[in-house]
C-alpha cells in the first residue's frame, strides 16, 4: 500500500518553518547564554556580587564601626557556651578565655562584664560581682588528682545553689564573627576589611589594565624597533621577583596607606596584561578590517581605540577578572608580613596578620578573614573560568 | 644553540646588574638614613656611625663599592646586628631555605604534573572532579592560612606535626605543604588544561591516524607538548616560593632566609635588606635563564623565534 | 568487474554535548571498490569528515557510532575494538589532514615520526631500514634532499611540504586505502595544485584506493572516478564523476555547481549563483529531505518526509523527491526507480 504523497509545491512560509526556530544571537547574547550555562560561573558571580555588597552595605547595618572598641568584651568567639546562674532566664553568664565573666541574655546577647571583686588564685575560686549580685566561680576541679570532675568548673549565685552544666550554646548577637582583642566586632572589621581589600585589588587592577592596555597595544601597533625596545623591557620586568619590589617600594615610602598599596600593586603587574594586549593586537592588525580601516585614512589611535581593542576585549576581560582575586591575595600577603594599611584602618590581610597570635586560643579571628579571601579568591576565579570558556568558545572544555 | 645560551646568559648578568642599580638607589632614596629613630640619636654618634658604614660618602663612591662588593660577593655589615655581616646571614639562612625549597619544587612538580595528566585523561571522571576541587581550594587559600590552619590542626589537635622548627624530618612536613599548596594547585591545573589543549591538537589525530599505541599517543606525543607550559611557569614557580618563605618561615619559625629578610624590613636594615633582594633576585634571574634552556631543549621551534626576533 | 574494498552501510555518527544530540552523519551508505578513487563533496557540517573519521575508528568522544557497518575488506571496522584498529590505521588504511602546519607533531623532528610509524606496522624492521624506508618515500614525494631534511622539524618545512610529509608517512606502510581530507584547502594555489598532481601521480604508482574528501569540484572532477554528494549528514546524489558533472540529479548538486566559477568559460558571461539560505541545524534536523528548506523546488512531501535513493542507472543515483514517478516534470529532472535501503 502507497501512502499519498503531496507533490504540490511548498510554500516559502512552510520552507521557512523548517528552518528552525534558530534565533540569531549578538556576541554579547551568546557570552551571556553560555556563562549562564555555567553553573560554577554562575555561583562565581553571585558570589563576586555578594561580597561586593557585603563590602559596600554591609557596614551600614551595624552599630557599630571598624574602630568602636570594648575592652570588656574583648575577645568574645561567634558562639559560646552559658550558664544560667539564676532563676531570672535573661541571667546566664559566659566566661572567656582570660576569667572575664560576661552577663549574657537568653538569647546570645552581651549585656555586661562582671566586675572581678576576690581573685583566690590558690584555691581557684574567683568571685565577681554585678549590684547587689555576686557569682562565685569555682575551677578548683583542675587540681583534683587525676582531674577526676567531668567538668571544668562550676558557678554559685549568691550562695545559691552550684549550676554544673551549661545551659545552652548561642551565637554571640553582639558579635556575630565574634570580637577582636581590643572588643572590637570582627564581623564589621572583615567587612571594613573588605572594602580596603577590594578597592586595593579593583584599582589596582584598573591600573594594570590601563597600563597594560596602552602600553601593549601602542608596542604591537607600532611594531619594529619600538616594539622591540618595548618589549624587552617587558622581559626586563618579567625576569625579576616583583613581589620583593612591591615590598621594596613599601619601604620606601614608609607611609602605610591606601594608595601606597594600590600604587605599588598598580606599578608592577601590568606586564602580564600588556603582553597578552600586544599579542592580540599583533594577530589583529593583520586582518582585513583593520586593513581597510588604515586604506580608509583612519588615524591610529582611531584604529587602536575603535578596532583593535575592543577585538581584543574577551581575554582581557578574562585576565582582569583573574588580576582582581591575585590583587586580594598579594595585598594579604604584603599586609601579613606586616606592610599592610596601618591601625585602626583594617583589609582582610591584617585581619589575618593580627588573628595570627590567637591562633591556638581564638581560632575564629583567623578564620573569618581567611575565610572572605577564599570566598572572594574563589568566586573570582570561577567567574574567570566561566568568563574565559563564554568569551571563546573554541577553549571550551569537552 | 650554544650562541642562544650565551646571549641569554649575558642578558641575565645585565638584569642581575641592573636589579643591583636599582635597589641601591631605591634604598638610598629612603629619607633619614638607617639610623634615624623615633628616639634622635646625639649627632655625633649619627656622624661616627655614618663614618663607620660610609655612608657619608658621596653617593656615587658609595654606589661602586657596593658594586665592588657584589662581585666579590661581600655584601657588607648587617646594620641592625651588630657585629654580623650580610653574608654571614646569607650563610646561615640561605641551606635551610633552598632546603625546604627543594623539596617543595620536588612536590610541586613530580606531584603537580602527574596529578594534572591523571585529571586530564580522567576528564569529567570523579577523579578529575576531585582534582580539581582540590586544585581550585589550593590556589585560593592563601598560604599563611595554609600553615596556620595545619599548624593548628595537625600540630595542634591530632599532635602529628612538631608546630615548630625542622629539628625532626617531620618538621619539613608542614612548611612544604604551605610553601607549595599555592604553585603545586597551579600546576595540577595547568598540566591537565594543556594537557586537554594537547589532545585536542592535529598532531595527536595524526598520531592516532597512522596507528600508534595509545602508550606512545599520550606518553611520547602529547606529554611532550603539553609540559611546554608548565616548564615557561616554572620561573614563577621559584618566585613565588621564595616570597612564600617570607611568610612560612615567619609561622614556622624556620630560621631561614626569608624570615631574616621581614626581620630586616621591620627594622629597616638596609644592607641586609639589599643584600638579600639581590641575591633573591640573581638567583631568580639564574632560574629564569635554567627554564630557558629547559624550554629550548623541549621545544624545537624556540630557538628559530628568538633568534630571528 | 571490479571488487568493493569498503563498504559503507547506513553509518550514523552523533556527538552528545549538553545541549544535546548532534546528528552530524544520518545514514550514509557507499561502495568504493579497489583501486578507485571517490570524492566525497559537500560545504562544512556534511558529514563528509566525521564520515571518513568513522571509517577511520576516531569518533572521540563525545562522539560514537551510532549504528551501521563499515566493512573493509569483509571485516566491520565498527565492530573492532581501538587496539584492533590501531593495528589496521596507518597500515591497511591511512589518513592524511586538511592542515598540514599542524598536523606534524613539532617536538619531533620528521625521521621520529616516520620512524615510529613504520617500525609500529613493520615490526621486524630495525631503525636502519625504517630510515632508510622513510627517506625512500620522502624521495617518492618529492622531498629534495631527503637524507639531510629528515633530521629536521616540522616547523623547517613549508607548508606543501609538510603536506608531502603527511602523504609520505600515510603511504609509508603500503596502505590499501588512503583517505585524504581536504589536503589541499590550506594551502597556496599553486602549492594545490602541485600536491594534487602529485596524488595523481601516486595514485598510478602505488596501488591504493584513495577517499578524497573536498568542498572543491574542481579538484573532484580531475580525479575521481566515484563520486558522493553529501549533505546535512546524507547522502544526496552518488554515482561516476560522468553522471555528477553531466547529468546532475539533485538540485543541491545543481546548486553546487551555479555557485563555482568554471574554468574555461572566459569568454561568455558566467554567472554565479548561490544557494540561498544555511545548512540545517543537526541538532534539530528537518523531517524530510535535509535540503528542502533551501531548495527551489520544495515540495510538501519534501519537507515532511525522508527521500530514499532513486536508482537512475547501475552507478547513479540521488535522494529527491522529483524523481518519484508521480512528481511533476521539472527541468532536467528524470524519472528514477526507488530503491529500498
Amino acid at each position: 500500500m502507497m501512502e499519498a504523497l503531496n507533490f504540490e509545491p511548498a510554500t516559502a512560509e512552510e520552507a521557512q518553518d523548517q528552518e528552525l526556530l534558530r534565533i540569531s544571537l549578538t556576541y554579547w547574547q551568546d557570552v551571556w547564554r553560555r556563562l549562564k550555562n555555567h553553573k560554577l560561573a554562575m555561583v562565581g558571580l553571585i558570589g563576586v556580587i555578594f561580597v561586593i555588597l557585603f563590602a559596600i552595605f554591609g557596614p551600614l547595618f551595624s552599630q557599630f564601626s571598624y574602630s568602636d572598641q570594648n575592652l570588656d568584651f574583648a575577645n568574645t568567639p561567634p558562639r559560646f557556651s552559658i550558664y544560667r546562674v539564676a532563676d531570672n532566664p535573661d541571667y546566664n553568664v559566659f566566661l572567656t578565655r582570660d576569667y572575664k565573666l560576661l552577663h549574657i541574655s537568653d538569647n546570645g546577647t552581651i549585656l555586661n562584664r562582671l566586675k572581678l571583686d576576690d581573685k583566690d588564685v590558690i584555691n581557684k575560686k574567683y568571685t565577681y560581682v554585678d549590684g547587689d549580685k555576686s557569682v562565685l566561680l569555682d575551677f578548683s576541679y583542675n587540681l583534683l588528682p587525676g582531674k577526676e570532675a567531668e567538668y571544668d568548673y562550676t558557678f554559685s549565685m549568691n550562695g545559691a545553689p552550684e549550676v554544673i552544666q551549661p545551659l545552652k550554646k548561642v551565637s554571640n548577637r553582639l558579635y556575630p564573627f565574634g570580637s577582636d582583642d581590643l572588643g572590637r566586632s570582627l564581623l564589621v572589621r572583615v567587612m571594613y576589611g573588605a572594602r580596603i581589600s577590594l578597592t586595593i585589588a579593583f584599582v589596582a587592577s584598573l591600573v594594570n589594565l590601563l597600563v597594560g592596555v596602552v602600553y601593549g597595544s601602542i608596542a604591537a601597533y607600532e611594531g619594529g624597533r619600538t616594539d622591540n625596545l618595548m618589549m624587552r623591557f617587558v622581559d626586563l620586568l618579567n625576569s625579576i621577583p616583583l613581589l620583593i619590589y612591591i615590598i621594596l617600594i613599601m619601604v620606601l615610602v614608609g607611609n602605610r596607606g591606601l594608595w601606597t598599596l594600590t600604587f605599588a600593586l598598580g606599578s608592577v603587574y601590568w606586564v602580564q596584561m600588556a603582553r597578552l594586549v600586544r599579542g592580540q593586537v599583533l594577530s589583529l592588525k593583520e586582518q582585513e578590517f583593520v586593513l581597510a580601516a588604515r586604506a580608509l585614512g583612519v588615524n591610529r589611535s582611531h584604529i587602536i581605540s575603535r578596532h583593535l581593542v575592543p577585538n581584543a576585549i574577551g581575554p582581557i576581560i578574562v585576565t582582569m577578572t583573574m588580576m582582581i582575586p591575585s590583587a586580594v591575595f598579594t595585598e594579604a600577603f604584603i599586609a601579613f608580613i606586616g606592610l599592610g594599611v596601618s591601625a585602626p584602618m583594617a583589609s582582610w590581610g591584617t585581619l589575618a596578620n593580627d588573628g595570627l597570635g590567637g591562633l591556638m586560643s581564638y581560632p575564629y579571628q583567623l578564620f573569618f578573614p581567611s575565610l572572605a579571601i577564599a570566598v572572594t579568591m574563589l568566586s573570582f576565579n570561577f567567574l574567570g573560568d566561566g568568563l574565559r570558556d563564554a568569551l571563546d568558545p573554541r577553549l571550551r572544555k569537552g | 644553540m650554544k650562541n642562544y645560551f650565551l646571549r641569554r646568559f649575558i642578558y641575565s648578568l645585565f638584569t642581575i646588574f641592573l636589579i643591583a642599580t636599582v635597589t641601591f638607589f631605591m634604598m638610598h632614596s629612603i629619607p633619614g638614613g638607617p639610623f634615624t629613630r623615633e628616639k634622635p640619636v646625639p649627632p655625633e654618634i649619627m656622624r661616627a656611625l655614618n663614618a663607620k658604614y660610609h655612608l657619608d660618602d658621596p653617593l656615587i663612591v658609595q654606589y661602586f663599592d657596593y658594586l665592588k662588593g657584589l662581585v666579590t660577593f661581600d655584601l657588607g655589615p648587617s646594620f641592625s646586628k651588630i657585629g654580623t655581616s650580610v653574608n654571614d646571614l646569607i650563610k646561615a639562612g640561605f641551606p635551610i631555605t633552598a632546603k625546604v625549597g627543594f623539596f617543595a619544587v620536588l612536590l610541586i612538580t613530580v606531584l603537580g604534573v602527574s596529578v594534572g595528566i591523571i585529571s586530564a585523561l580522567r576528564q569529567n571522571r570523579p577523579i578529575d572532579y576531585f582534582v580539581m576541587f582540590m586544585a581550585t581550594l589550593g590556589v585560593t587559600i592563601p598560604s599563611f592560612v595554609l600553615a596556620t590552619v595545619f599548624i593548628f590542626v595537625f600540630a595542634g589537635k591530632l599532635g602529628w606535626f612538631p608546630p615548630f622548627g625542622l629539628a625532626s624530618p617531620l618538621g619539613y612536613v608542614g612548611p612544604v605543604i604551605a610553601l607549595s599548596g599555592y604553585s603545586l594547585s597551579f600546576v595540577a591545573r595547568l598540566t591537565r588544561s594543556s594537557m586537554l589543549e594537547v589532545l585536542r591538537q592535529d598532531y595527536i589525530r595524526t598520531a592516532r591516524a597512522n596507528g600508534l599505541k595509545e602508550l606512545s599517543v599520550l606518553g611520547k606525543h602529547a606529554i611532550k607538548n603539553a609540559l611546554i607550559p608548565v616548564v615557561t611557569y616554572l620561573g614563577p614557580t621559584i618566585a613565588a616560593l621564595m616570597t612564600g618563605s617570607f611568610v612560612v618561615e615567619r609561622i614556622f619559625a624556620i630560621p631561614g632566609i626569608g624570615r631574616y629578610f621581614v626581620e630586616s624590613v621591620s627594622n629597616r636594615d638596609y644592607t641586609t635588606i639589599m643584600g638579600v633582594t639581590v641575591l633573591y633576585a640573581a638567583f631568580y634571574v639564574l632560574m629564569v635563564f635554567l627554564v630557558d634552556v629547559l624550554y629550548a631543549i623541549i621545544d624545537p621551534r624556540i630557538k628559530f623565534e628568538k633568534e630571528s626576533g | 568487474m571490479k571488487k568493493p574494498l569498503l563498504e559503507v552501510n547506513n553509518i550514523k555518527t552523533s556527538f552528545f554535548s549538553h545541549l544535546g544530540e548532534i546528528q552530524a552523519v544520518r545514514g550514509s551508505s557507499f561502495i568504493l571498490n579497489e583501486g578507485d578513487v571517490l570524492g566525497i563533496v559537500g560545504e562544512s557540517g556534511s558529514g563528509k569528515s566525521v564520515t571518513a573519521l568513522s571509517i577511520m575508528g576516531l569518533i572521540d568522544n563525545p562522539g560514537r557510532i551510532k549504528e551501521g557497518e563499515i566493512l573493509f575488506g569483509g571485516e566491520d571496522l565498527v565492530k573492532k575494538s581501538q587496539t584492533e584498529l590501531s593495528e589496521i590505521r596507518g597500515n591497511e588504511i591511512s589518513m592524511i589532514f586538511q592542515d598540514p602546519m599542524t598536523s606534524l607533531n613539532p617536538v619531533y623532528t620528521i625521521e621520529n615520526q616516520m620512524v615510529e610509524v613504520i617500525r609500529r606496522h613493520n615490526k621486524d624492521m630495525n631503525k636502519r631500514e625504517a630510515i632508510a624506508k622513510a627517506v625512500e618515500m620522502l624521495t617518492l614525494v618529492g622531498i629534495p634532499e631527503p637524507e639531510k631534511r629528515i633530521k629536521s622539524y616540522p616547523h623547517e618545512f613549508s607548508g606543501g611540504m609538510r603536506q608531502r610529509v603527511m602523504i609520505a608517512t600515510a603511504l609509508s606502510c603500503g596502505p590499501r586505502l588512503l583517505i585524504a581530507d581536504e589536503p589541499t584547502t590550506a594551502l597556496d594555489v599553486t602549492i594545490q595544485a602541485q600536491i594534487l598532481d602529485l596524488m595523481n601521480d601516486l595514485k598510478q604508482r602505488v596501488n591504493a584506493s584513495i577517499i578524497l574528501i573536498t568542498h572543491d569540484l574542481g579538484v573532484i572532477a580531475e580525479i575521481c572516478d566515484q563520486i558522493i554528494v553529501m549533505y546535512g549528514g546524507t547522502v544526496m546524489e552518488k554515482g561516476t564523476a560522468k553522471d555528477i558533472f553531466y547529468s546532475p540529479q539533485n538540485p543541491y548538486t545543481v546548486g553546487l555547481y551555479q555557485s563555482v566559477p568554471k574554468a574555461g568559460k572566459t569568454g561568455e558571461k558566467q554567472r554565479l549563483i548561490p544557494i540561498e539560505g544555511s545548512p540545517p541545524d543537526l541538532m534539530h534536523p528537518p523531517k524530510g529531505c535535509p535540503f528542502s528548506p533551501r531548495c527551489p523546488h520544495a515540495m510538501k512531501v519534501c519537507l515532511e518526509k525522508p527521500v530514499p535513493m532513486f536508482k537512475l542507472s547501475e552507478t547513479h543515483s540521488s535522494a529527491c523527491w522529483l524523481l518519484h514517478k508521480d512528481a511533476p516534470a521539472v527541468g532536467k529532472y528524470t524519472k528514477g526507480v526507488e530503491s529500498v535501503g
